[in-house]
């Protein structure tokens, strides 16, 4: 129901004319899909963020290869990089390289952004954050728990990834908030992008229970998750009542305050849901009922069949960790041969298909696939392994990468910062033996706001 | 309540926008029949047996219907066929139990079916082809209090099915099922107290956390039916004295037996029953239900365990002497009634929706079979058996 009848038939020939122009020249293309992030707002009310300025030495890099992912990829270039951000990028010989630079010679390496993960579990030590009592702890934070020392996050240095979505677990429907951090910083202050990154629900599967409060269905955990979001709403309006000068200034509540800021469209919900009747649900509700930027951080088995539906709802897709369906025979429905088939999730989100459904399901496109890790479900290294089986099931190459850049970075509104190699962006780079979703290559060198924040020991490497 | 039913009616919303839009491309429907079942009791035949549709809805029937409006539509000629409103079955699982019983607590009025609607289940898929158009997806009976059953429908194309926005009632439970040996309440004693208590406590200043009994209230006041599932002559006692005490008037579920002075505080009281399905191996007291309450002037309806039981328990019940219009009411009319929907479905009316049966003969009679079934202005069951066509007369 919903848009989902209304459906705009779409050629695969007309998409793939598309992708294949904006794979060439992806700004002057049209986004593939229209992410809803409701009312930006003018400033954070409730979300903090972390500095703005990071202390880091002045190098001069030079690469074999560039890939910017927002703008074309540099053959034997130049990036340029200070306190934190980089000031300069492009090709040898047209970037000056001034006074005070320390050159880098990278010239055999390819240099991409760091990579971001948008369903991340590791970046503090131990999975310890999942906390079953209650169905909804609308007051529980990851923040308090980051910490930069040690061995995963070092092995997501080395894996090239830079900035990730700091989750609780899916033991419980609301699980909490996550955070938005850097893998490497002096402190976690220095390394926090925002708090809240995100509100985490998750859906169906790990969270039912029988343990006292409901959540035995999706008709318990769906009213519980309606109950608390409502109760968070209600303070939301108090609190901007208050400040338009119409009514008293509301009690803080520390359960309902963080809604708060989810309410004022500060952050999104990054949803742990999966299955196509789930997702549906997630989407009608979070998005659609109750008006959330709602992205869906899981989405596999066969919820891709959803595609156009989240395509008409501008709800983005981080798929994972598992990359692939064993389809059952209405994945890609009757006619198309492929019927039984062993299915790409990621490709079947972004590209759509028939679905089973006896008409053409747009895809979300280029702009609306991310794909993630669930570290440590899959090893936080593993991102770009994860990327390049995606591709082997059919994502395009050019989408891949974007995938596990910039796309997430949109997704939950911090692309101003990460995701793309631009002047004025953060100095996040993983500079790369050779192309990083080719599972030969490995990270000789990864960057943090402008800092080096990893370097491969050819004689011990990590990987 | 008002918050919860306000956010879910807006979800819905964009559904009813598109079912309007199925048949907004401007074309319109003409169809001649041999037999238009309006409602239960108004039977138009011969050159009056035509219906309009338009975007979804009954836009005109009879004469009514303007000569340049009946002459630019589409013609469908089933001059030799009945076209009678679709089915409703006012308790349904959908096979999707597993899903609808949050037995844990048995206070969840706050639980809507809506959340857990399966639109591509197969069970949905299939009621057309046993000519119900609408169904009222129930909470299980796991719970005294068990909540808002959703009304749903199959969809009108391979897409799924569809939540009708706003309809409903508020489930309740006495039957045994609902009591555990777990939680509280564990007797029919428990029951009565838990449906009294929240009843008082529902009309007092609610407290933070009082989305359950904000629900309760809004059924209270009328704002959404109550149904009782209540099986037995001690069940049906029960929810009696309790209508009584707090003047509502619920439908009580799957009632199987009556005595007759349970029939006198019936009469007259405005509660209505959903009878559970008559069927061969029924006792001569159950398949003579029906026509005492037909004569006792007591509204009821049947409940389907499957789709087909529906046509074969009015069937039964006009065999055992209940007339043939409260027959067919019984399985169209009085449960769109029931669940609230009465002004969109249940009769074929100008301005209800275009969900209808179209037959070989009058529908409560077992003989005849279904040709096809339309939801929203659209055909979603066309019988192998009477092949694909839908005949279009020469213009």
């Amino acid at each position: 129901m919903d848009r989902i009848l209304t459906l705009r038939r779409a050629t695969f020939a007309a998409l793939a004319l598309g992708l294949a122009a904006s794979i060439n020249d992806a700004s002057a293309q049209e986004p593939s899909i229209d992410i809803y992030f409701g009312r930006k707002p003018a400033e954070y009310k409730v979300a903090i963020t972390g500095p703005d300025r990071v202390e880091s030495p002045a190098y001069a890099f030079r690469f074999a290869k560039i890939i910017p992912v927002s703008t074309a990829p540099i053959d034997d270039g130049i990036v340029l990089t200070r306190n934190g951000k980089i000031v300069a990028l492009g090709k040898a010989g047209e970037v000056a390289i001034p006074q005070g630079f320390e050159l880098v010679d990278m010239s055999e390496h390819w240099c991409v952004p760091g990579l971001v993960d948008l369903h991340c579990h590791i970046a503090a030590k131990g999975f310890d954050l999942n906390d079953t009592v209650h169905q909804t702890n609308p007051e529980m934070r990851t923040v308090d728990l980051v910490t930069m020392d040690h061995e995963d996050m070092r092995n997501a240095l080395a894996g090239g990834v830079t900035t990730v979505l700091y989750i609780p677990g899916s033991g419980s429907n609301m699980g909490g908030f996550g955070t938005l951090t850097k893998t490497w910083g002096r402190t976690p202050q220095e390394a926090l992008l925002r708090f809240p990154g995100c509100l985490k629900i998750a859906q169906a599967g790990n969270p039912e229970r029988r343990s006292g409060d409901l959540g035995m269905t999706p008709l318990g955990m769906n009213a519980g998750l309606r109950e608390t979001l409502l109760r968070g709403q209600a303070y939301y309006e108090e609190w901007e009542a208050f400040d338009r000068g119409e009514g008293p200034k509301p009690e803080l509540r520390a359960d309902l305050e963080y809604l708060r800021g989810l309410f004022r469209h500060e952050y999104p919900i990054a949803v742990h849901t999966q299955i196509y009747q789930v997702v549906l649900q997630t989407i009608r509700q979070l998005r659609n009922e109750l008006g959330l930027w709602t992205v869906i951080v899981h989405g596999t088995f066969d919820a891709y069949r959803l595609s156009e539906f989240a395509l008409e709802s501008g709800v983005p897709i981080c798929n994972g960790p598992r990359q692939y369906h064993f389809d059952r025979g209405s994945g890609w429905g009757s006619g198309s041969g492929m019927e039984g088939a062993f299915v790409g999730t990621a490709n079947g989100w972004y590209a759509g298909g028939m679905h089973g459904f006896g008409e053409t399901q747009r895809g979300v496109g280029i702009d609306g696939i991310g794909i993630n890790t669930d570290s440590p479900v899959v090893a936080q290294h593993e991102l770009t392994l994860q990327c390049a089986m995606a591709v082997r099931l059919g994502l395009p190459d050019a989408v891949g990468i974007r995938a596990i850049t910039l796309n997430q970075a949109r997704f939950v509104g911090v692309a101003d910062r990460i995701g793309s190699l631009e002047v004025g962006k953060d100095a996040d780079m993983g500079i790369w033996s050779g192309d990083p979703i080719d599972p030969r290559s490995h990270v000789e060198m990864t960057l943090v706001n402008g800092n080096i924040a990893y370097k491969r020991d050819p004689l011990k490497p990590r990987f | 309540m008002q918050r919860i039913l306000l956010s879910l009616t807006c979800a819905t919303l964009g559904f009813a926008g598109t079912l309007a839009a199925q048949g907004a491309d401007g074309s319109s429907v003409l169809i001649r029949a041999g037999n238009l079942v309006v409602a239960p009791n108004e039977w138009l035949s011969g050159a009056d047996a035509r219906i309009l549709i338009r975007d979804g809805k009954v836009a005109g029937i009879g004469a009514s219907i303007p000569a340049e409006a009946a002459r630019r539509a589409r013609q469908i000629n089933w001059e030799h066929a009945t076209v009678a409103p679709g089915l409703v079955a006012v308790h349904d699982l959908l096979d999707q139990g597993a899903d609808l019983g949050e037995s844990i607590d048995a206070f969840t009025p706050s639980l809507v079916t809506a959340d857990a609607f399966d639109p591509f289940g197969e069970e949905l898929a299939g009621r057309p082809r046993t000519g119900i158009t609408a169904v009222a997806l129930a909470p299980t009976s796991d719970n005294t209090f068990g909540g808002i059953a959703s009304v749903v429908q199959p969809g009108t194309t391979a897409m799924g099915g569809q939540v009708l926005p706003g309809l409903g009632y508020l489930k309740l439970a006495l039957v045994r099922e609902s009591l555990k040996n777990d939680r509280f309440p564990t007797s029919r004693m428990g029951a009565a107290d838990l449906i009294r208590s929240a009843f008082r406590d529902a009309q007092r200043p609610l407290g933070p956390n009082g989305e359950g009994l904000s629900v309760v209230r809004g059924a209270l006041e009328g704002g959404t039916p109550i149904a009782i599932h209540a099986r037995t002559h001690a069940e049906l006692t029960t929810a009696l004295d309790l209508a009584a005490e707090f003047e509502i008037t619920p439908i009580l579920l799957e009632v199987q037996e009556i005595e007759d002075k349970t029939l006198e505080r019936l009469r007259g009281s405005g509660v209505s029953l959903a009878l559970a399905p008559l069927g061969y191996g029924s006792t001569e007291e159950q398949l003579e239900m029906p026509a005492r309450l037909g004569a006792a002037g007591v509204r009821f309806s049947f409940l389907a365990t499957r789709g087909t039981d529906l046509r074969r328990a009015a069937a039964l019940a006009i065999q055992h002497g209940l007339d043939r219009a409260k027959a067919l009411a019984a399985i169209t009319q009085i449960p769109a009634e029931q669940i609230g929907a009465g002004d969109r479905i249940g009769t074929l009316r100008v301005g209800r929706n275009a969900d209808f049966v179209v037959m070989n003969g009058d529908p409560v009679d077992l003989s005849s079979s279904l040709i096809q079934v339309w939801i929203g202005g659209e055909p979603v069951h066309v019988s192998a058996q009477h092949g694909q066509d839908t005949p279009e007369a020469a213009r």
